[in-house]
């Protein structure tokens, strides 16, 4: 930021930081016809004001632009795919009467546990007896323990949401990759891929055990990911918006911030539909930002099209970026 | 810019034939016309006065006397124009100070480079116009960028802002304000041909 050195110019800078202000002041809400009347005085008080006050409203209206980045994004949520299998269907295939309440009926003669799967695309959500909830994204599964009194799932690959009642004498436990996430009441991701896993704490706490051989156990507070990746654990710290972003995924969006775009396209390539595919390496890297709706990598290959002038190849299901 | 209040007529000289030009015509002719050259007009300045600090000034001042200019007739050749206007000001700047600076180079015609140079193609500029806002977007400082996402994007208000950010609106208000004034100056004062490294 240039802020403080912006002081001693009399033709440039502090003429500059007047007009910012002006026009950012001018496209809120309480912009009245008083204020109008005073940046009307003001930019006919020298040519200087009005050229600069010219030059940032253009440059500012320019980037109303980016708006383009943003796709319709309608709630889609409850019915986000195409593929999505109402939870009854799965729990009719699978045999499973209720989930809910499962974790009191042990003693019905059922079997140990239950896998719960995500289609390509698809996304479960589940409320346990207790109230707690359970989202699954696309590609997952998770198996529940239906025999002991512990309260555990096992996320056995792909992502899911925890929303859990915390109970003191029962913790709810989650399997993944090996090691245990303990609940200590709370909201929290896994995020399970054959190379890393990944645990984002939204609220609450939860003690993530044998995160690697022989540590101690590792306490998240909210806004911590931690993120285990041969045989390292790292964990980092994201504001509540950018926690929120990653979260998108329930509401039927996918959000990127400075992601490389090789990660864009893993990401919507999770989600089955339109698979992209770069056709340069060199590409991999350009930085994306936007939010996007989880099926619209289409859109997406539009926009990549437009800003970064990539040629967009159609082959069936596949779309080819490339230089 | 054609939507405010217009105070250009009192400065139109009648001595000028055709049509009176009015201010929000000078607006949208400056904007569409001057402010795409300003990355070269910007190197032509740097190349040419040695005293990095006045640059600012020197382009602040070039585009008040073009503006003024085009307030009673707009000029045929923006860009001839902007550049003679520049090498004016910058002649009248090293008499009046007397002292020929070392560097302050005579051979203005590096300007000669910058006319000639080949016009860039408004189509290029159309496709390229997203790739670089996100550039631009990209290069402001993290809560300046975070303000402006929030409010371009996300479409909040600013008190919804603060709140997400956790700070008062004053704060939010000096965010935004930093990347209106930063964004102008990627968007228009760096030649497009530059690519932020990945």
């Amino acid at each position: 930021m240039s802020g403080p050195e912006s002081t001693a110019t009399n033709g440039g800078s502090t003429i500059e930081d007047l007009a910012a202000g002006w026009v950012i002041d001018r496209s809120t809400e309480s912009w009245t016809p008083e204020r109008q009347a005073d940046l009307d005085s003001w930019l006919a008080q020298s040519v200087a004001h009005r050229v600069a006050y010219v030059r940032i409203q253009a440059s500012w209206s320019r980037s109303d632009r980016l708006v383009a980045l943003r796709s319709p994004m309608q709630s889609r949520l409850g019915h986000s795919s195409p593929h999505k299998a109402p939870w009854s269907r799965i729990a009719a295939a699978l045999g499973l009467i209720v989930v809910t309440g499962v974790f009191g009926a042990n003693y019905l003669a059922q079997p140990k546990s239950q896998l719960i799967e995500t289609p390509k695309g698809g996304q479960e959500r589940l409320t346990l007896a207790d109230g707690s909830q359970i989202e699954l994204n696309t590609d997952s599964a998770l198996r529940i323990d239906l025999h002991n009194r512990n309260r555990a799932v096992e996320l056995v690959r792909g992502e899911a949401y925890f929303q859990i009642k915390h109970d003191p004498t029962h913790p709810f436990v989650v399997k993944a990759s090996g090691r245990k996430i303990v609940d200590l009441g709370t909201k929290f991701t896994v995020r399970s891929t054959p190379k890393s896993l990944e645990v984002a704490l939204i609220e609450g706490s939860v003690r993530l055990e044998n995160a690697i051989p022989s540590a101690s156990p590792v306490t998240l507070v909210p806004g911590d990911i931690a993120l285990i990746s041969a045989g390292k654990l790292s964990v980092t710290k994201i504001s509540n918006n950018r926690m929120a972003d990653r979260l998108a995924w329930q509401r039927g969006a996918l959000v990127f911030h400075n992601t490389a775009l090789a990660d864009v396209a893993a990401e919507f390539n999770r989600y089955g539909g339109t698979q992209l595919v770069l056709g340069n390496t060199d590409i991999a890297t350009l930085t994306v930002n936007g939010r996007f709706r989880i099926t619209g990598a289409e859109d997406f290959a539009a926009n990549a099209h437009e800003i970064f002038g990539l040629k967009v190849e159609h082959r069936g299901d596949t779309i080819v970026l490339s230089r | 810019m054609t939507d405010h209040t217009d105070h250009g007529r009192t400065h139109v000289d009648p001595r000028f034939q055709g049509a009176v030009i009015t201010a929000p015509e000078v607006d949208a002719w400056f904007e569409r016309e001057i402010l795409p050259l300003e990355a070269a007009l910007m190197q032509f300045l740097q190349h040419n006065w040695r005293n990095k600090s006045d640059i600012a000034d020197l382009r602040q001042d070039v585009y008040v006397q073009v503006y003024e200019a085009a307030l009673k007739g707009l000029p045929e050749a923006p860009k001839a124009f902007l550049f003679a206007t520049a090498r004016h000001l910058l002649s009248r700047r090293l008499r009046r100070a007397q002292v020929v600076p070392f560097e302050a180079v005579s051979d203005f015609d590096a300007l000669g480079a910058a006319i000639d140079e080949p016009a860039i193609d408004r189509a290029v500029i159309a496709r390229d116009e997203l790739r670089r806002l996100q550039a631009a977007v990209d290069k402001l400082p993290p809560r300046c960028r975070e303000a402006f996402l929030l409010q371009k994007i996300e479409g909040l208000s600013r008190p919804e802002i603060a709140t997400r950010m956790g700070v008062a609106e004053i704060t939010v208000r000096y965010h935004l304000k930093e990347a209106a004034r930063l964004l102008a100056d990627t968007l228009y004062g760096e030649p497009p041909t530059v690519r932020r490294p990945t």
